[in-house]
């Protein structure tokens, strides 16, 4: 008998068992089969737990990359803004609009205290942004189980106590599109944001950031749909999500 | 899987003492649901401590919602200990496949539950009459960073770049076998012996990372 139950979890072993049911990748037939051993066998479920804790681990591996990436290409473009404004073709830009908006003098002086005033907070909004950025919130969103269209948990969003990058890491499952759609609808089914052309990364997730400010609490839910190269488009995923505010700072 | 078909047909021999250490599980499962209906209360407590870690493991896997989870993990006990009781296990030595069919249905009824609940119409769905998972605890979220950073730091030291992507690909994106053994050049014949010995190799310094961890007192 013993000798059976080694012979077992040699194939076990062997043909990564633990592994592919912890990934998802085992048969209805085989999950059926494995999670009836398992249940009654403690070697197995320490197998289990090990190949969950480096699956989780791995993914968040992943998302954390996922969002380095998104936020070093904001700082990128946030670069070359600053280059620009400090550059001499950005000071003459500057110094010209200045020279037009003064011409009718009270008019002007005040237009150009207030390009001033906008230049300065705009900098120092720069400034802020191109600080790195803790405490980063990333929403990891996965389609509920079966179907990612069947209605799963809600995903809470809470927000950055100070203004920030929101990621949100979603993983599509089932067949690949060439491109993506994401609509993120407020309630009523109010489209307050849609972007499109939105590709897979090499790990098979989309990646979408959005600002802080951009979000009120409340509930939204994130519509996915697949663009096929010809044809309309295929319900992918639906994500609820709930958008909580930002803890208050206690002093 | 041939072993995984197998695995659900136990032979139970009676040549087999129950409780010894070479004891078939399922004999050994069946005795307990014996003891139970002729009213031994130890025996249900065995029952529990016996499948409770495995139950809480597969009810893991099957949702993200820890408190759905530990609401079907009681109602499971207590319907199996329930029908234990009144005899209605009717092949005891397969309890384990008895009790994962019980956990399965009672989870897909909660789904049907709170389907019919949300009301759904035509494409939309009552975002706000879902039931929102509970936030995870401060704990399970610094645990869950410091395994993310064990986990890069071996990445890191793994010897072979095609092992770290082997790994990546197999846990985290949907890509068929075929489709990695055609990416990074392997075998589809020794493909489950690639992702084992890259595992083990994972496996290795995972392990020696945790000898190195256990001699460095804590707060260094």
């Amino acid at each position: 008998m013993r000798e059976r139950e080694d012979m077992d979890h040699q194939i076990i072993e062997a043909e990564n068992v633990a592994e592919r049911y912890v990934a998802g990748k085992l048969s209805e037939e085989e999950i059926a089969g494995f999670e009836e051993h398992y249940l009654d066998c403690q070697a197995c479920i320490a197998r289990v737990e090990d190949a969950e804790r480096l699956h989780r681990g791995l993914r968040q591996v992943a998302t954390e990359e996922a969002a380095r990436s998104v936020i070093a290409r904001r700082l990128g473009f946030l670069g070359v803004l600053a280059a620009l404004v400090r550059s001499r073709q950005g000071a003459l830009g500057l110094t010209l609009i200045l020279a037009l908006v003064t011409l009718p003098a009270a008019l002007g002086l005040w237009q150009a205290g207030r390009l001033r005033h906008e230049l300065a907070a705009a900098q120092e909004a720069l400034q802020t942004a191109r600080r790195p950025q803790g405490n980063t919130v990333i929403v990891s969103l996965s389609p509920y189980r079966a179907s990612g269209l069947e209605p799963g948990p809600v995903h809470p969003v809470p927000l950055p106590a100070e203004p920030g990058w929101i990621v949100l890491s979603l993983e599509p499952g089932g067949a690949a599109y060439p491109a993506y759609r994401a609509t993120l609808l407020a309630a009523g089914d109010r489209a307050v944001w849609q972007g499109s052309a939105l590709q897979l990364d090499e790990l098979g997730t989309l990646n979408l950031s959005l600002h802080s400010t951009f979000l009120s609490p409340g509930d939204y839910l994130l519509r996915l749909e697949g663009l096929p190269a010809s044809g309309a488009p295929v319900p992918v995923a639906r994500f609820p999500l709930r958008v909580t505010p930002a803890p208050s700072v206690k002093e | 899987m041939a072993v995984l078909a197998r695995m659900d047909r136990k032979d139970v021999t009676t040549e087999t003492v129950a409780g010894s250490p070479d004891a078939e599980p399922g004999l050994a499962a069946a005795e307990l649901v014996l003891r139970i209906r002729a009213g031994d209360r130890r025996a249900e407590g065995e029952l529990v401590e016996r499948f409770s870690r495995g139950l809480r493991l597969m009810l893991r896997q099957l949702t993200q919602d820890p408190s759905l989870a530990e609401d079907v993990f009681q109602e499971t006990f207590r319907l199996v200990v329930e029908k234990a009781r009144g005899g209605e296990i009717h092949q005891p030595e397969k309890l384990a496949g008895f009790l994962r069919s019980l956990a399965r249905n009672l989870l897909i009824a909660d789904r049907r539950k709170a389907v019919r609940y949300t009301g759904l119409g035509e494409g939309e769905e009552a975002v706000d009459r879902l039931r929102p998972p509970e936030p995870e605890p401060q704990l399970d979220r610094v645990l869950r960073q410091e395994e993310a950073l064990h986990v890069r730091a071996l990445l890191a030291e793994l010897r072979f770049d095609r092992d770290r992507e082997l790994l990546l690909r197999f846990y985290l994106s949907d890509d068929s076998k075929q489709a990695i053994c055609a990416d990074l050049a392997i075998d589809p014949e020794r493909f489950n012996r690639v992702l084992f010995r890259a595992r083990e190799r994972l496996r290795e310094l995972w392990e020696r990372s945790a000898k190195r961890r256990r001699l460095v007192p804590a707060g260094r």
